[in-house]
């Protein structure tokens, strides 16, 4: 048998291993389709989303913050849009050239700025330059397209009235959150929607340079507010109180303007002494903005809210109204009233040594005097005296809308002790706010009706459209009867009593005073020397329109509320009625509700 | 084979002039963007200016450098009710020079 010659066989073997190769290629393409199909369209979203993770960072864009205004329009704060300029350190190849370049247009000196840009080594990188650049200094930045330079959205809260009702508004953090105030008590109001945005950046965490942002949720800018303040009012009424807290050396003080119908709260200041003469008296935390009164700032906490004090004799109005209601007196009710009582062997006694005198009710209240107005709540009982605190509002926050808003401490029923029944109607028990007080006086003002005071009347929204808040809530607490006796006994307060310098020329003012003494904090005594004096009221008497209270604290070396606090109220009422063409009274002439004359005219509880 | 090697190439040419269309009109859109947030930034900015000059302060500060003071006690006119009859005023002719007519 013959061999195959060996090109033959040769050609045959290649053959064979051609076709194998053959198949090989093919099952190396076909698993090459198989992983192309498997990571481009199986797989795809797996890798799409792990290589967004890489290249994408989700960007929060800062929402601008709402603005606030007073009841003219006038802005209180408002947020200016602008920009945050940052540097990726390791971009930057000549930091001093850049610095130079940069110096004037972030208001900064060249070397701070050169000092940054150089920084290197862990922690560097990522550095902050200017974090409030005004928008077209940021696009002069962006034009000029200095490497390794960013810039981000942000914005600069102002308050263009400076330090003006401060302790009203509050503040914000450095993050633009509200941090006290009403920025704080209607921050998700007023902060809005933040948006959100994708931009390009390197694995590390860089921006890249011209990697295009994609905005996938817009912001929404925060709501507006508008105020029941009036800035020019609050503006005097500051001015008044600040003078009156250097004049009598006071450690701080609060003055609230409110619309006696409708409990809007026109002005509210709270000022803190910083030169009062005793240094080691406590003080509040301050804003930094001054007042334009030498030593004189803004309290951080609203004073009129958030402290507590025995109020003295202006709380004489709870047995006052109390017993008018329940008919245990009359305002020509006659009493016969010593300068001092016993009970439960501690001392009781009017602020002046006196004879033993006649007093009507109405004469009680006008001289403030204590006694007769223990014997006043010793007819009327404990029981419907603490009712009588209760009903005019006290021992409950009055809903006006500021943080850390106290409802002040009320003696108890089961903790009353023989000696309250004497203290307790002088203001020497509860402790009450300012705004409380107010309150109370404002429902004797508004024909016994009690209105919860307010501080927002609208909303406003992006497109400037304006929604009014609903009408605050009001309750009846005394019948209009009660509140036009109590009216016309307050009227002698000013008339003839401890009120007088709080008379404003051309109206029937009517109002009360207090001098009370400051507690130890926690201890039962009384600390020597120290008051605080307040003078609560309303104008016109005939038909009232406004009310206030101005509460000076530890005044020194005169302490009366008649005599420091009554002539703040004065000021700031007249230019009020004046700036809100109140008519006048015309001849003004307190009614003749008793006769006789006493001897006392000074209040001290 | 010509035909459709031509519509390819003015297909793929309209393509391209499109998307340049898009890419432009998308600056556009940004520059605008950009302007207007510039202009929302300065429209604020001019209102906090403005909110400055009129603020209680300010005004304040300006009238004092006008010499003008508070007054010490604002007198207020007692109001008069508008049915209330005023007496009729009692006047005599001022003396009067005698007029030359025509000059």
């Amino acid at each position: 048998m013959a061999r195959p010659p060996i090109s033959t066989r040769a050609g045959g073997v290649l053959h064979r291993r051609v076709r194998v190769i053959r198949v090989l290629v093919l099952l190396g393409v076909a698993g090459l389709v198989v992983q192309l199909v498997n990571l481009q369209i199986l797989r795809a979203p797996h890798f799409e989303k792990l290589s967004a993770e890489q290249l994408l960072s989700t960007v929060t864009i800062p929402a601008l913050r709402g603005a606030i205004y007073d009841r003219n329009g006038q802005i209180l704060a408002m947020s200016v849009p602008t920009k945050q300029v940052v540097a990726d350190d390791f971009q930057i190849t000549q930091p001093a050239a850049e610095a130079a370049a940069l110096a004037p247009l972030l208001g900064v000196s060249a070397t701070a700025l050169a000092a940054k840009l150089e920084q290197r080594g862990p922690g560097a990188g990522h550095v902050v330059l200017a974090s409030n650049t005004s928008v077209a200094n940021a696009a002069t930045i962006e034009a000029d397209a200095f490497p390794g330079i960013t810039l981000a959205d942000s914005s600069q809260r102002t308050n263009p009235d400076g330090a003006l009702a401060a302790s009203v508004l509050g503040g914000t953090f450095a993050d633009g959150a509200g941090s006290a105030g009403l920025e704080y008590a209607d921050q998700q109001l007023l902060a809005g929607q933040d948006g959100v945005e994708q931009i390009g950046q390197s694995p590390s965490g860089v921006s890249l340079p011209f990697a295009p942002a994609v905005i996938s949720q817009r912001p929404i800018a925060g709501t507006g507010l508008e105020l029941t303040i009036d800035a020019p009012l609050q503006y005097v009424t500051e001015q008044a109180l600040g003078t009156e807290l250097v004049d009598a050396n006071g450690v701080s003080g609060t003055a609230i303007v409110m619309d006696t119908r409708t409990g809007q709260v026109l002005a509210m200041a709270s000022l803190v002494n910083t030169r009062q003469p005793d240094p080691a008296l406590p003080t509040s935390q301050v804003w930094p903005t001054p007042t334009g009164i030498p030593g004189v700032f803004e309290a951080q906490n609203n004073l009129g809210v958030t402290t507590t004090y025995e109020p003295g004799s202006v709380f004489k109005i709870v047995p006052f109204s109390e017993g008018l209601a329940d008919g245990v007196i009359t305002p020509m009710t006659r009493f016969a009233v010593p300068d001092y009582v016993t009970i439960d062997g501690h001392v009781f006694h009017d602020a002046e040594q006196h004879g033993l005198e006649h007093l009507t009710a109405t004469q009680i209240l006008e001289y403030s005097s204590n006694i007769g107005t223990y014997e006043i709540s010793h007819r009327l009982g404990e029981s419907r005296l603490l009712n009588g605190v209760r009903r005019l509002g006290f021992g409950q926050a009055t809903g006006v809308g500021l943080p850390g808003e106290s409802a002040g401490l009320l003696m108890d029923a089961a903790r009353f002790s023989p000696t309250d029944i004497a203290s307790l109607p002088i203001g020497q028990v509860d402790a009450v706010t300012p705004l409380q007080v107010l309150d109370a006086y404002n429902t004797i003002a508004n024909d016994g009706v009690f209105v919860t005071p307010s501080l927002v009347r609208g909303h406003i929204g992006t497109d400037g459209e304006v929604t009014k808040v609903p009408a605050p809530s009001q309750r009846r607490a005394l019948a209009p009867v009660v509140a036009r006796e109590l009216v016309r006994m307050l009227i002698r307060v000013v008339a003839g009593g401890t009120g007088t310098q709080a008379a404003v020329s051309g109206y029937t003012i009517a109002g009360k005073t207090g001098t009370a003494q400051i507690p130890y904090a926690g201890r039962a005594a009384y600390i020597p020397g120290a008051y605080n004096a307040t003078f609560v009221g309303f104008a016109p008497a005939e038909h009232p329109v406004l009310s206030m209270i101005v509460v000076i604290q530890r005044p020194t070396p005169v302490i009366y509320g008649g005599t420091v606090a009554a002539p703040v109220f004065a000021r700031v009422m007249g230019y009020a009625l004046h700036r809100y063409g109140v008519p006048t009274s015309g001849r003004v002439v307190a009614p003749t509700l008793a006769g006789g004359s006493v001897s006392f005219l000074q209040d001290v509880t | 084979m010509g035909i459709a090697a031509g519509l390819v190439i003015v297909s793929l040419l309209a393509v391209v002039v499109g998307n340049m269309q898009l890419a432009a009109g998308q600056l556009r859109l940004s520059q605008v963007q950009a302007q207007v947030v510039a202009l929302q930034s300065s429209e604020a900015a001019q209102q906090v200016q403005a909110a400055n000059l009129v603020s209680p302060a300010a005004v304040a500060k300006d009238v004092r450098g006008r010499g003008l003071v508070q007054p010490n006690e604002i007198l207020h006119i007692p109001a008069v009710s508008l049915e209330r009859r005023l007496a009729p005023p009692t006047f005599s002719y001022a003396p009067c020079c005698s007029l030359t007519p025509g000059r």
